[in-house]
């Protein structure tokens, strides 16, 4: 049974309605590491912000996002906000700045349970020690006591992963969790996730440019260009033999190894076939915006 | 560097700023064009009753001379005695201190309690029609002088509806409590109302700055509805911007005060000071002059203490 069942999700933005997310349909079973893989500007952060129900307010949505059976899209801030940090949770790109700078970490993190069930004082610190302790915190209670700004980037990033874990929910989304860390504590943070993950049997929706990290994290992908999904399949599948060309592209373009010195690093428009492209020449899956600056004005989606 | 270190660092700032303070002060009163017992006599005075009238009121001693009993007599509250009328310039002060301290005590804190909630408001609301509300209204707010709202405030209150008196200061000691609130109400709220409209300003851009940060995301994400999260993570966070301007608010209604008081008749500080530059009355002048230096000194320590209570980021700084 799917945990997450997104269907024709679409969002788009603004007075222009400039469109993000096309028609997106994407399940995510229980228990399942779902990759999601796409340049910048694809549309992975805004559909995990439509999950999130975080989207700001100029942004328009349809579809529907069934959780569980419930559709997120169409439930309000109050009913939503019980749902979040519980049964859903995220992890973010950016661990340096998504703490509030003037509040103990450990508080914040016991805001997860205080927010959601009735918890005495000491059974909640108790619990705020022991995730902390498991996701590799070293002197949990001293962490707990301190502020955002006491601690290693490392260290937020392994505060955010117990906060997103706290509850045990059945699906952690993260967003590039590990892009704003250097290489090695990167591979720890990456360590953790994973067996903390594994541990609450929890379902996963792991964002990333980068394959390396999906190919060792997920036993699926599904890769996002211009607002679609474009393939999806099991990791080896996708990663070994790709289908679209978008894919094929951006796996060769992964490959900077294989480039002679002085040689032009290839793109990814390199790698579309003549078959790929519409009757006026154009690709057929450059994001909407390019479309909508270089081609004629109907070429703008309009709703 | 400890803590407390940085505490006795700014205090020796504030105590030195204070000390130069009255250096140039003293210097600018004493050097103003105009011989104060010439003023007082007249052009028609001989020299002679000009020269005994000097030696009475000490100017001819050397200015180092005079410097230092200002200082030290300040040192214990005396502020010397006015050239003009002889009454002691502390006694002057503490009448009309006491009426402009209560205007600016009273109406710093209600004008705070006004505006978070809607700035917080119009924050949160910005793009739909309460936010714009508050808004615009804070915009007109601010372009309302304080004594065309004291005016208004009269006229309705007091002339149209006879509730409240138009003018004139009740003593909290001789009159007691319910004669002197009655005379505070329309006065403060004329001061409430054109504050707290430049500090909904200051308050709604706060807010704004926070529901664009990534912990206010976090907040929504561990389960915060999106008015409990802001209130939560970001009125600590806004808090800095606030207490900057409230500070600065709080040190120009000291003098500012006197375009309401002048509407309600209230004798304050402000037209004291006036008053007695008008009249070359020059040790009032030198007294209520180093009074508001002081007093805005202080203010400004204090904020700075309440920054290093808001952001523990300022504590690590101070010790690294």
């Amino acid at each position: 049974m799917s945990v997450l069942d997104v269907k024709d999700l679409s969002v788009d933005f603004g007075h222009h309605r400039n469109l993000v997310l096309d028609k997106v349909s994407l399940a995510v079973d229980d228990g399942q590491r779902l990759g999601l893989v796409g340049a910048s500007g694809s549309g992975k952060t805004v559909l995990a912000s439509a999950i999130m129900g975080l989207l700001p307010d100029n942004a328009h949505i349809s579809g529907e996002i069934l959780f569980r059976g419930t559709n997120l899209a169409s439930l309000g801030d109050r009913e939503f906000s019980k749902i979040r940090g519980r049964k859903l949770s995220m992890v973010f790109q950016e661990p340096m700045t998504a703490l509030d700078p003037t509040m103990k970490v450990g508080l914040q993190a016991a805001e997860l349970i205080s927010l959601h069930r009735d918890s005495n004082p000491m059974a909640t610190r108790d619990r705020v020690e022991q995730v902390f302790d498991r996701v590799g915190l070293s002197d949990a209670g001293k962490v707990t006591n301190a502020y955002p700004h006491e601690l290693s980037g490392g260290q937020r990033q392994r505060v955010i992963i117990a906060m997103a874990l706290m509850n045990r929910p059945a699906l952690v989304i993260c967003d590039e969790p590990t892009t704003a860390l250097d290489a090695t504590v990167q591979t720890q943070v990456l360590d953790v996730l994973d067996s903390e993950l594994a541990a609450s049997g929890a379902a996963c929706l792991f964002i990333s440019h980068d394959l390396n990290l999906v190919a060792r994290m997920c036993n699926e992908v599904a890769v996002i260009h211009a607002g679609r999904i474009v393939e999806r399949g099991t990791t080896e599948d996708v990663l070994n033999s790709p289908r679209h060309p978008y894919t094929r592209g951006l796996l060769a373009t992964a490959r900077i190894d294989q480039v002679e010195p002085g040689e032009r690093l290839p793109v990814i428009e390199d790698f579309y076939t003549p078959d790929d492209r519409d009757n006026a020449g154009r690709h057929t899956e450059l994001p909407r915006r390019w479309v909508s600056q270089y081609g004629p004005r109907q070429w703008r989606r309009s709703r | 560097m400890t803590l407390l270190g940085a505490f006795a660092r700014r205090f020796a700032v504030f105590l030195g700023t204070a000390l130069v303070a009255s250096v140039v002060i003293f210097v600018i009163v004493q050097a103003l064009p105009g011989d104060v017992a010439q003023a007082t006599l007249g052009l028609g005075a001989t020299p002679d009753a000009v020269e005994a009238l000097r030696q009475k009121w000490g100017l001819d001693r050397p200015l180092l001379v005079r410097y230092g009993e200002w200082l030290l007599g300040m040192l214990h509250g005396d502020f010397g005695a006015s050239y003009l009328t002889g009454q002691s310039v502390s006694g002057q002060i503490a009448p009309r201190l006491a009426i402009t301290g209560w205007l600016v005590a009273l109406s710093i804190p209600l004008s705070t309690l006004v505006a978070v909630p809607l700035g917080l408001v119009a924050a949160m609301m910005r793009r739909r029609g309460l936010g714009a509300i508050v808004n615009g209204a804070s915009h007109i707010g601010l372009a309302i002088p304080v004594f065309f709202a004291g005016a208004v405030l009269v006229i309705v209150f007091s002339v149209i509806l006879g509730w409240l008196p138009a003018n004139s200061y009740a003593s909290l000691m001789t009159k007691g409590f319910s004669d002197w609130a009655r005379h505070m109400v329309l006065p403060v709220a004329s001061l409430v109302i054109v504050q707290s409209c430049l500090l909904v300003r200051y308050v709604r851009a706060g807010f704004i700055d926070v529901l664009t940060e990534d912990y206010y995301r976090t907040a929504r994400s561990v389960g915060w509805t999106k008015w409990a999260g802001l209130v939560r993570h970001g009125l600590r966070n806004m808090a800095t911007s606030l207490v900057t301007v409230l500070g600065m608010q709080t040190a120009s209604l000291l003098v500012g005060a006197i375009l309401v008081e002048r509407v309600f008749v209230l004798p304050g500080l402000g037209s004291l000071l006036i008053d007695s530059v008008l009249n070359r009355d020059l040790m009032t002048v030198q007294g209520v002059g180093m009074l508001l230096v002081f007093a805005v000194l202080a203010i400004n320590f204090v904020v700075d203490l309440l920054y290093f209570a808001i952001d523990p980021r300022l504590r690590r700084q101070v010790r690294a």
